[in-house]
């Protein structure tokens, strides 16, 4: 109660300050009149009885502060009073305020807009009703990894819907599945990319509808009228936001769908980064594509997400689903695994994590060095302001008090620029979102980016603030009141306060300068790497992948491919051009078992499967090791061969010669069959130079039921010239086939390398500003130290010490600093430089060259920022230097 | 400046808010003026008390509500605040006195029984 009340007491108190203040004056002169009246009817002169009155009553400045922090809540109430001390000081000295403030917005902006990039795309879960509740579902095949992100489908229709009725342990299972598929006519039909979902979608994930209904589990039965929903991306492009879309009539494939509603406008389904152009029941699959997928066991074409009932743990789902699912047909070699599933089916998030945390991480350590600097800054204006501190001190001032003021002139800068620094990532974040292609149009900055601004700015200033303030009030009053404002010479916490920092900044620019280092080697090695095949003008186009076509059989045996062959290899430019399905560097993929006699296939899918026409070889210029390639002698029908890649041969035959040898496309070896080994090709990087050596088993094209899927050209100049010609022959030869793209290889590689291209020149750009701060840093401490020592070099000089030895003097105080900080940085490096292993390409984690040039790169910039302090205090003339004194 | 005095008196912690609220209860209403006054004669020049020190003990007593305090004026005719003990300051004074006492004897029970 006591407490409660005086608690109230001090609340009004810190408001009603200033008539407080005068109350409590008034009080003390009263008293003081009253104890001097005493004194003088005892006989003191006026003036005896006033000195001795305030002797009795003791020092007023340090009652009356002791009387202040009584009143009001000291924190606030001193805060107050820090504020308008700050503003005052900054008026005083704009050139270091507006320093300072400009170095914060630039370190905290950086830091806003890396975090802002990490909390739109990697950390934010589904805009959906509690996600963490969500797991996916994932089908993975024995002593298989699976690769890449789950935009991999994973289950049959038949598969979804036996777990779905005989699961116990979710609240729903939610199935979706997108595909393209045209709205209207021929040539002129739009292709919409359209989500087909299972009539617990909306209930089940907990998204609503801006206008309209939903889709309803009654949608999703055969017989039900075609509805969809939109969503409100396509709601505003094709229906201007307009109501009236409601029941208007969408040609989607062979059906016509009537629009129910629209999404909620935060909704973008389950994929950030690729939102459809509307969700319609999963029922109407058969409507829309030529295929019934649905009552296909084989065809798995739904991503599944569960939200588990309250209590129950993924674990446990996991294994009754598991169990379920391997008691389905189809299913040998198969399981079924849950992965946390609230932020969706990944697609983008898992590179922009990697790269953005990196970034994170390096635009930190950049502020840690501006911190240093500034820190730097702040103590040479402590010591500047050493005789007011002095003052202040001896006034009766408490050092925490005067460490609290320090530390608010710190907070208040710190204060502007985090609001600077918010200002310019709120006006970048829209560039940002533009260039890169973020889905985030017209994005504004998250809470917790500004949050989290405040929080690195609130660390920032207690990193350049505490350490100075806490040196600077320790000091010997009589030396601090004694020193006049020209000459104060620097104290000695001072001076190591400020060696420990550009020690800092030393260490964290080696750990930088070595990540940059890194980066760039591993970026000249991915450049340089060889993928195994010659990358230099060679041509890749690639057909759109058509599943539908492809499952209807309409390519097969492609009756156009030998005259295309002919056609391209009598272009003028093309030196040899060649046909695959399934090629390197392309969109898909088919892979299968294989076995000899000896070897039974290890899993379902050992090998990727290629077939080729001939001259393929040739063409990409793949080196045939042992045996021959693909030739014209092989026909539909006739003798089947293959041609191993050098990584199987040697898995299958060890140092045996392969060629004569058979194998088969089976789990285990069958002599049905069977086909004959009659070359072996050196390994090639398939996906890319990030990509390993791959299994491949090359077949030929004629004797493959697949369709061509993509076309090696090799030209004699600019492979850019001859895409034009490939073009007009495939239009002209295959109007069918839609062309995904033509490109030179040597570009697409180019292209997978924007990531690491990113991170190089990142770092190697915050590893040179690092480098700039820390000269500055070193500079400006030796410069400062140089300043307090003017008379005694001035004395040396005048002593016939030669100019050279104040370059030694400098040398043989700093030189064991630089060396033992870029130690520590090599330590730190080497230590850092294993969480960063997945991001370097064929660079060792202790890259001890790379190491050394960063140490070498730091010493020499040590030596020119100490070498021109050093200099101009050789140059003094010393009768001026003593003079000055 | 002088800097001899100690920053805080040497009076035991808590005593000085218990000899204020004595004096009040005593001699009723008092400036601060007053206050220090008496009890450096009752103390007979034993406490070594700046008279300052007083201000920041009245805030404190006044913000837990055992004072109250109002402008009057003094006998040389001047403004000046007077304070006066409420009913909760005498409920906290008698237990307060209660407690000393009680730790008096106490401690002179243990050194009589020391010698």
């Amino acid at each position: 109660m006591t407490s409660l009340r005086t608690a109230i007491a001090r609340l009004r108190g810190i408001f009603g300050g200033d008539r407080a203040d005068a109350r409590i004056d008034e009080e003390i002169a009263a008293h003081l009149e009253m104890l001097a009246a005493e004194f003088e009817s005892r006989g003191m002169s006026p003036r005896e009885a006033r000195l001795a009155a305030r002797r009795e009553f003791g020092g007023v400045a340090q009652m009356r502060e002791n009387w202040r922090e009584q009143r009001g809540l000291p924190f606030l109430d001193a805060l107050r009073q820090d504020l308008r001390y700050a503003r005052a000081q900054m008026r005083k000295h704009p050139g270091f305020a507006v320093t300072a403030i400009l170095t914060l917005a630039l370190g905290i902006g950086a830091n806003a807009i890396v975090y802002q990039v990490l909390e739109s795309v990697v950390y934010r879960p589904l805009p959906v009703r509690a996600p963490r509740q969500l797991q996916l579902l994932e089908i993975s095949e024995d002593g298989k990894q699976k690769v890449g992100d789950a935009m991999q489908q994973d289950l049959s229709y038949p598969q979804f819907r036996e777990l779905a009725a005989r699961q116990n342990l979710a609240e729903s299972l939610i199935a979706s599945g997108t595909s393209m598929l045209p709205s209207g006519e021929g040539k002129n039909a739009e292709k919409l990319t359209i989500t087909l979902v299972s009539g617990n979608y909306f209930a089940g994930l907990g998204a609503g509808v801006a206008v309209g209904r939903a889709l309803t589990p009654a949608d999703d039965r055969p017989g039900a009228p075609p509805v969809a929903v939109l969503s409100p991306r396509f709601w505003e492009k094709r229906f201007g936001n307009r109501p009236e879309a409601l029941g208007q009539t969408l040609a989607l494939g062979g059906a016509a769908v009537t629009v129910v509603g629209v999404a909620d406008a935060r909704f973008y389904g389950l994929t950030l980064g690729w939102e459809p152009d509307a969700w319609i029941p999963a029922a109407l699959q058969p409507q829309v594509l030529r295929n019934d997928y649905l009552r296909d066991n084989e065809n798995y074409w739904l991503n599944v997400i569960a939200r588990l009932k309250p209590g129950v743990t993924p674990e446990r789902a996991q294994a009754s689903l598991d169990a379920i699912y391997r008691s389905l047909p189809g299913t040998a070699h198969r399981h079924l695994t849950l992965r946390p599933g609230y932020r969706g089916l990944t697609l983008m998030r898992d590179g922009t994590e990697l790269i953005g945390t990196a970034l994170m991480a390096l635009v930190s350590v950049v502020l840690l060095i501006a911190c240093c600097n500034l820190a730097n800054l702040v103590l040479g204006r402590g010591a500047a302001r050493m005789h007011e501190i002095g003052v202040r001190l001896a006034m009766g001032a408490g050092r925490g008090r005067i460490v609290r003021q320090l530390l608010t002139e710190c907070l208040a800068l710190a204060a502007a620029g985090t609001l600077a620094a918010l200002a310019l990532a709120a006006w970048a974040w829209p560039e940002l979102t533009r260039i890169l292609e973020l889905p985030f149009p017209g994005g504004r900055l998250e809470w917790r980016t500004c949050l989290f601004a405040a929080a690195i700015a609130g660390i920032a200033a207690c990193i350049f603030g505490l350490a100075p303030a806490l040196t600077n009030t320790r000091l010997d009053l009589l030396t601090a009141l004694q020193a006049n404002r020209r000459t104060y010479s620097s104290g000695r916490a001072t001076h190591r306060l400020g060696r420990l920092l550009i020690a800092a900044q030393i260490a964290v620019s080696v750990v930088l300068v070595y990540g940059a280092g890194v980066l760039g080697r591993s970026l000249w090695n991915l450049q340089h790497s060889d993928v195994g095949f010659r990358t230099e003008r060679l041509l890749i186009a690639t057909f759109a992948w058509d599943q539908e076509a492809a499952s209807a059989g309409e390519f097969e045996n492609d009756p156009f491919a030998g005259p295309l062959l002919d056609r391209l290899n009598h272009l003028p430019g093309v030196v040899s051009a060649a046909l695959c399905a399934f090629g390197p560097l392309g969109n898909s993929t088919a892979t299968g078992p294989l076995s000899t006699p000896d070897h039974p296939s290890k899993a379902a899918n050992d090998v990727l499967i290629v077939p080729v026409s001939p001259g393929y070889f040739e063409t990409m210029g793949i080196r045939i090791l042992r045996g021959r390639g693909i030739s014209d002698a092989e026909r539909a029908g006739s003798h089947n061969v293959a041609v191993l890649g050098e990584t199987e041969a040697r898995r299958l035959f060890g140092s045996a010669d392969p060629v004569g040898r058979l194998v088969s496309a089976s789990p285990t070896f069958k002599d049905e069959d069977a086909v004959e080994v009659v070359g072996v090709a050196r390994d090639i990087r398939f996906s890319g130079p990030h990509s390993g050596a791959a299994a491949l088993y090359y077949v030929p094209l004629a004797q493959a039921h697949v369709p061509v899927t993509s076309i090696a050209v090799r030209t004699a100049g600019d492979p850019d010239r001859a895409a034009s010609a490939v073009r007009r022959v495939l239009r002209e030869m295959a109007p069918g086939r839609e062309i995904a793209k033509i490109e030179p290889v040597a570009e697409t590689v180019e292209g997978q390398l924007v990531n690491d291209y990113l991170l190089a020149f990142s770092t190697s750009g915050f590893s040179l500003l690092a480098l700039a701060l820390t000269a500055l840093g070193i500079y400006g401490v030796i410069a400062y130290a140089m300043v307090g020592r003017t008379r005694e070099i001035g004395i040396r000089l005048a002593l016939g010490a030669p100019r050279i030895s104040v370059a030694r003097m400098v040398a043989r105080e700093y030189f064991p600093l630089v060396g033992a900080s870029a130690a520590v940085g090599v330590v730190v490096a080497v230590g850092t430089a294993r969480l960063a292993r997945g991001m370097v390409f064929g660079v060792a984690p202790n890259d001890y060259l790379t190491l050394a040039g960063a140490a070498a790169v730091l010493a020499v910039v040590a030596v020119l920022a100490g070498w021109l302090p050093a200099r101009r205090a050789s140059r003094m003339d010393p009768i001026v230097a003593l003079r000055e004194e | 400046m002088d800097n001899r005095t100690p920053p805080h008196s040497e009076v035991p912690y808590g005593t000085l808010d218990l000899m204020v609220l004595k004096t009040l209860d005593t001699l009723g209403p008092l400036h601060g003026y007053g206050i220090a006054r008496r009890i450096e004669q009752v103390s007979q020049g034993a406490l070594a008390l700046n008279q300052g020190t007083i201000y920041p003990a009245l805030l404190r007593l006044e913000q837990r509500g055992w004072i109250d305090s109002d402008w009057g004026t003094s006998e040389n005719n001047r403004r000046a605040r007077f304070y006066s003990i409420s009913a909760a300051g005498r409920k906290q004074l008698a237990a307060e006195a209660k407690s000393w006492s009680r730790t008096v004897e106490m401690v002179n029970r243990l050194l009589e029984g020391e010698s």
